[in-house]
């Protein structure tokens, strides 16, 4: 059997899938009363009214995202190093070590800079 | 030669995104679009041409990331600044 | 070598900003840079080469304009945190990287970490800065994307990211456009120039007088690279566009920091007609001199103010401090191109460049818009001899080195010959 006829149950699953989607937005759309209010506009906040606008900013949260990015990033080039370390030898210890260095000190300098203290 | 076009299909939606959004983090996010674009056509380039362009979408996947850091950390400040991202809002520098 | 003096020491100091004071971390930069142009002076025309990373004629050349610009700004700068000279650094690292490698990935590698440290540094000044910055940044990551696009499609065309290697068919033609592209972003050639005057005006002075000068130089280094092998049709569509838009926009500027903005944009336009023959040493020669006047231009205006500079506010300068004042009006003649001047054998160069390449129409354009930049760049020099009350607070190490450009100015346009012949045996 030819590998694309295998996949022709998927692509009718699929369009059927798609099509019950789509009838089903635009038929919602089409059908359904639409009598906006002030009160339905609103945003729902425990049934309260809204208190304006917030200020406050967890930033904090963002600044471990980002470094979580980094560092977790910086995995992809040890894990293909882990895989081949046998085959590169000491030339590929050497360099993965002065990599692991590298991180290091990044990593010392965001500890030193207090981005990890948490108040 | 179907990833190809996948690819420069991708790049040109990420180009696409980046004319059209108007708010700082759809722009950048349009622009990492372009990056895997490139990504993805570099690992199917790989199959004709050897193990180089794998190695090559590695890399490009960290200078994402390292651009993601710098960018979002960007962002965050001007959000804290004015409490708003929209890329129009942006316009004390004309003449 | 002198890649290893740079990463050694941003490296060590990122950590030794913790206990060093920041002038102390200012002073080891300042050494750092030094020791980086001294073991680039002493290996002079010595190519070396270790995996993707070659040191030539080009790199020499271009490093050395880089780590000038680098050194000029952070002498400039007194500032309370130490990671803007650790950011300068950085930037210095990757400028080095980019104008030493044929590698496209490395080249990628290298634009990433000369941009991030610079949008960071973009934002110095909170507000103002921020906008520019992200301006900057946003665009940057663009460039960045199509240099990428640009280097994953030569890598099908040829299978290799050296650059230089040849090939053919639309696939590669569409792999060295995309790349002139992305670094046509870097150096501000038009049309992928409208970041400049924001950026420029937005940024803080110091850090404009580093993105007009390094910049500028690392980023031409990979453009010739990238264009040695034949250039691309499209980049006389470029240079058309730049020289035209930069110099005619820059008529009606009323601010000096967005003139001088769009008169980089017009000089780097003059510059790649340079690549037409791939000559190194015209290209080394011209931006020599554009980043003496240019540096000299915004070092003064970093003593005026850091902030914006309305033209009115130059009025005066020179009853105020004759010496500024007069390297003010030096530094734009000499971006003018005026013959008593180091501007003008750069620009005689560069034309004689294009004259070579057969390139005549471009070569009328580009005579024809410096006759028109006479106009804004007479503004500028003149505005100084002008009745006016300028505040200027110069400290003696700014004003010593302002002395000392102007002069190399006069020598470089009096001699040119003393300098050619080192910048053939560099490259």
């Amino acid at each position: 059997m030819a590998p694309v006829a295998e996949y022709v149950n998927v692509l009718i699953y699929l369009g059927v899938a798609l099509f019950i989607g789509v009838a089903a937005l635009v038929a919602g759309a089409l059908l359904g009363p639409k009598k906006p209010g002030r009160a339905k506009l609103m945003p729902y906040e425990s049934g309260n009214d809204p208190a304006g606008e917030v200020k406050r900013f967890p930033v904090h949260f963002y600044v471990v995202a980002m470094l979580f990015i980094l560092f977790d990033v910086e995995v992809a080039f040890l894990w293909p190093y882990a895989v081949s370390a046998g085959g590169l030898g000491l030339y590929g210890f050497l360099g993965v070590l002065a990599f692991t260095l590298l991180l290091f000190v990044g990593f010392l300098y965001e500890w030193w800079k207090g981005v990890m203290r948490w108040h | 030669m179907s990833y190809l076009l996948a690819s420069a299909l991708l790049f040109a939606l990420g180009v696409y995104g980046v004319l059209t959004r108007r708010t700082a983090i759809l722009v950048f996010l349009s622009i990492e679009l372009m990056l895997n674009a490139a990504n993805l056509s570099l690992v199917g380039f790989a199959r004709a041409h050897g193990l180089d362009g794998q190695v090559a979408a590695l890399m490009v996947i960290a200078i994402a990331a390292a651009e993601v850091a710098v960018g979002l950390g960007l962002i965050v400040a001007i959000f804290r600044h004015r409490e708003s991202t929209a890329v129009d809002d942006l316009s004390e520098l004309r003449g | 070598m002198t890649l290893a003096i740079l990463a050694v020491f941003s490296v060590a100091l990122t950590l030794l900003g913790f206990v060093l004071p920041p002038q102390g971390v200012k002073r080891a930069t300042l050494l750092g840079l030094a020791l980086a142009l001294l073991s680039l002076l002493l290996t002079w025309g010595k190519p070396f080469a270790f995996g993707p990373y070659t040191v030539d004629g080009v790199s020499q050349v271009f490093t050395l304009l880089a780590l000038l610009g680098a050194l000029w700004t952070v002498g400039l700068v007194r500032s309370r945190r130490f990671e803007f000279y650790l950011l300068v650094l950085y930037a210095a690292l990757g400028m080095h990287l980019l104008a030493s490698t044929r590698h496209l990935l490395l080249m990628l590698v290298a634009l990433e970490a000369l941009s991030l440290p610079l949008y960071a540094l973009a934002t110095w000044r909170r507000g103002q800065g921020l906008e520019a910055a992200l301006k900057y940044f946003l665009l940057g990551a663009l460039a960045a994307a199509f240099f990428l696009y640009g280097t994953a499609l030569f890598y099908g065309a040829t299978g290799s990211f050296l650059v230089g290697t040849p090939g053919q068919g639309p696939l590669y033609a569409l792999a060295l456009g995309l790349l002139l592209v992305g670094l046509g972003f870097k150096v501000a050639l038009a049309p992928f120039h409208f970041w400049t005057p924001d950026v420029y005006q937005g940024s803080p002075t110091p850090v404009v007088l580093f993105m007009a000068t390094s910049v500028k130089a690392a980023a031409f280094a990979a453009l010739l690279r990238v264009a040695s092998p034949g250039v691309p049709d499209a980049l006389s569509l470029l240079i058309v566009l730049s020289v035209l838009l930069g110099n005619l926009a820059a008529l009606g500027q009323k601010e000096a920091k967005r003139l001088l903005a769009y008169s980089s944009i017009a000089h780097a336009g003059y510059m790649a007609l340079a690549l037409y023959t791939g000559n190194a040493q015209a290209l080394g020669f011209y931006l020599l001199t554009y980043v003496l006047a240019t540096g000299l231009a915004f070092a003064v205006l970093s003593e005026v103010s850091p902030d914006r500079v309305p033209l009115e506010s130059l009025r005066g300068l020179f009853r105020k401090d004759p010496l500024l004042g007069l390297a003010l009006f030096l530094a734009s003649l000499s971006l003018l191109g005026l013959p008593p001047l180091a501007g003008f054998w750069g620009k005689y160069l560069v034309f004689l460049e294009a004259a070579k390449a057969g390139q005549w129409g471009l070569l009328v354009l580009a005579l024809l818009t410096s006759a028109v930049s006479a106009y804004y760049y007479l503004g500028l020099g003149l505005a100084v001899f002008q009745k006016g009350e300028a505040e200027a607070l110069p400290r003696p190490w700014a004003r010593n080195v302002a002395l000392l450009v102007a002069l190399l100015l006069l020598l470089l346009g009096l001699f040119p010959g003393s300098l050619l012949p080192a910048l053939a045996a560099g490259s």
